[in-house]
Order: structure tokens, then sequence, then C-alpha cells
């Protein structure tokens, strides 16, 4: 067991807020590939549950496009609907869900937030 | 002699905790990512209480979690054997069920999910997702037209609401499996984008490290093209523009007759 592991725990947990803070967007969320949310950052009229469980399949339908010929694996997804956008972003622990209102572009928040996460997991042991 | 017996006894316990101690401990493993240490503590858990549902769960879900989907669905499937209605166990064979491009498989297992426990927020989402949608109220003509692959794409499918593929370019095998992952794709997002209040999914752009792949789709289709990263994202989204109106999306038909 890594001696920094639950420092690192506590640092990824931290990492979805920042998003989750930006003009427009409505909420974000870490959830694993199995439906565990890691971290959660959502207004209370939100399903966590729901949302989690749908975000992580997404993830993981996204994830399995690498084994499609001629695709790679997926850094970010964005998805316009009629009033409002969900971006996904792939990291090694999960999947970093941001909702947001129409006219918010948040692709680029959430690409620093899973790169910073990404970071923050990988990061050395110091055991 | 008898303090001794006691003290020994309280040494034992201290040395072998309970297999419950072990899954909690795994618990607090996997909710800080280690999931490696926390799937061993339940394999020794499990090697001591082989029938325990709470091990067999959480072992699937840790296997899920690190992508490794044959062993979550070894114990998932150990779970239902000892217990048909499981929730946690069917939920997660669902998933794998829908991973495969089984929705039959995956409904009837949340259905079985959902019989026995009806407050299952994270069945009940992905329920909804693998249903039937409702048929288009004006489809496309069928068969739509056919579509050229702008230069340098890489792979477009025009998909239908019940996830039949319609056309694709190149007209080779890899068409259908595509279709299948556009049709998921769009289905989980747009239950995603319509359950949390967004409207209904318009489109879509999904980036790796060297493509770029823009989804346009209503209620009557979706239509996937697949470029190289470099191509600048205005062109990209001209190219499938240009590609909805060849393929006879009605709302363009309607206007360019207006």
């Amino acid at each position: 067991m890594s001696a920094d592991t639950p420092r690192r725990a506590h640092d990824v947990r931290a990492l979805p807020r920042a998003p989750a803070e930006a003009e427009g967007v409505c909420g974000a969320l870490l959830v694993a590939p199995d439906g565990l949310v890691i971290a959660s950052h959502l207004p209370e009229s939100v399903s966590v549950e729901a949302l989690s469980a749908l975000a992580a399949t997404l993830g993981r339908e996204l994830e399995l496009r690498a084994a499609l010929p001629g695709h790679g694996p997926f850094v970010t997804a964005r998805f316009a609907g009629e009033t409002g956008t969900m971006i996904l972003g792939a990291t090694a622990i999960g999947f970093v869900v941001v909702l947001a209102r129409a006219g918010a572009d948040v692709t680029d928040d959430v690409r620093v937030a899973a790169a910073a996460i990404e970071r923050a997991w990988r990061r050395p042991s110091l055991a | 002699m008898k303090i001794r017996r006691l003290l020994g006894t309280v040494a034992r316990r201290k040395r072998a905790p309970s297999t419950m101690a072990m899954f909690r401990a795994a618990s607090r493993h996997r909710d800080a990512g280690r999931l490696g240490e926390a799937l061993t503590l339940v394999t020794r858990a499990l090697a001591a209480e082989p029938n325990s549902i709470t091990g067999h769960v959480l072992a699937g879900n840790l296997y899920v979690a690190a992508r490794d989907m044959a062993p979550a669905r070894s114990a998932f499937e150990h779970v239902l054997a000892l217990d048909p209605h499981q929730p946690r166990a069917l939920l997660g064979l669902g998933r794998i069920a829908l991973e495969e491009n089984d929705a039959g498989a995956c409904r009837v297992l949340l259905e079985r999910a959902l019989d026995r426990y009806p407050d299952f927020p994270e069945a009940q989402a992905l329920l909804e997702v693998v249903e039937s949608p409702a048929p288009a109220s004006i489809p496309f003509a069928v068969p739509p037209a056919p579509l050229v692959l702008p230069r340098r794409a890489r792979q477009l499918v025009l998909v239908g609401p019940d996830g039949a593929l319609l056309r694709a370019a190149p007209p080779d095998s890899r068409g259908e499996g595509a279709a299948q992952h556009v049709h998921r794709v769009s289905r989980l997002a747009g239950g995603i984008l319509g359950r949390f209040g967004l409207g209904a999914l318009r489109d879509a752009v999904v980036e790796s490290a060297y493509e770029t792949t823009l989804l346009k789709c209503d209620e009557r289709a979706t239509l996937c093209v697949t470029f190289p990263i470099d191509i600048p994202r205005e062109t990209v989204w001209s190219e499938v523009e240009r590609l909805w109106a060849a393929a006879g999306a009605p709302d363009y038909i309607e206007s360019r007759d207006s």
C-alpha cells in the first residue's frame, strides 16, 4: 500500500469542483466504470444514482470504441441537447461528467480536470 | 493459567479479522481507488467464506472498475446462483450484456431487479435507455439516399432509431458494429440529457488522440462521421451538415421546398 494514497484519493475527489464552478455549469461528477461515485458536485435535484449509472455505462461504451477498427480510445466527448450539454472526460479511474446549460462551452475545463485527475492518480508512490 | 488462556483468545481474535471486517476494509480501499488491495482482501475473505453474497458482489464491482469483464461476470453469476434476485448482481450483468450489444438480455436482467426492488434508480435509468424508442413521427426515406464518404473521412454510418444500419461508407463489414455502437452511445447520451432536463440529443463530438467523430441526430436517425484530428472543426461540421441534407433529412427537404 502506498503511503500517499489517502492524500492522492483526497486530491482526486476535489478536482471535479473546478469545472463544476465554471460559468453555466449545472454540476459535475467523477464516476468509476462500475458506477461508484468518487466525487459529486451536483444540485440536490439531480439523481446521483441515475446519472452515475448512465454516465458510467456511456463512458465504458466510449472506451470500447478503441476496439472498433480505425478508432482510438476517447479523450473527451461533448453531447449537445436542445437546452444544454453534457461533457465526458476519460481518466484511468473513471469518467468526469459535467452538465451545463446551452452555450456554456466547458470542454476545455473538463479536459484540464481529467488531466489533473490523471496526474494526481499516477503520482509516484512515496512508499 | 486461566488468564493466559483468555489472553490467547484475545490475541487470536486480533490476528484473524472477520470476513465482514475484511469486506469493509476492502470497500475502504476501493473508495480510495486502491483496486488491487481491495481485490486481494476480497479474495482472501471469499476463501474463508466462499458463499458470501456481499463478497462476490464487491468482487464483481471491483473487476468492472478494473475493466476486467470476464471475472466480473463470473462473480455476478455466482451471486445469482445464491440469490436469483440480488439487485446489484442483476445490474452488473445487465451492464455487461449491454456492452456486448445484447439489449434484450440487459432488459430482462434489469426488469428482474426492479421486479423485486422497484425503487432502484440505477436500474430504472438504464431500463429507460434499453427500452425500444418510440417510432419516429416522420421517418427518413427508406432507403435513404446513398452517401459518399468525404475526402479524408475514415468512416460514416447512418443509423435508424432502432439501431438498424441505413447507410455505411466504406460499405464493408465494419458498418454493422459501428452502427450498434453509435446506437448505444446516442441512446445513453440522449437518456442522460432528457432525464436531466437538457432536451433531446442533437449533436455530439467525440475526440480521441487521432480522430474526431461527429454525430448529428434527431428522432429519425443518427449520422456519425469520423475524421482525422487535424482537419479544422468548421470543415468537418460543414461536411456533416451536407451529408445530413444529402441523406434526406425531412427538415432539410421541408425548408428547401418552402
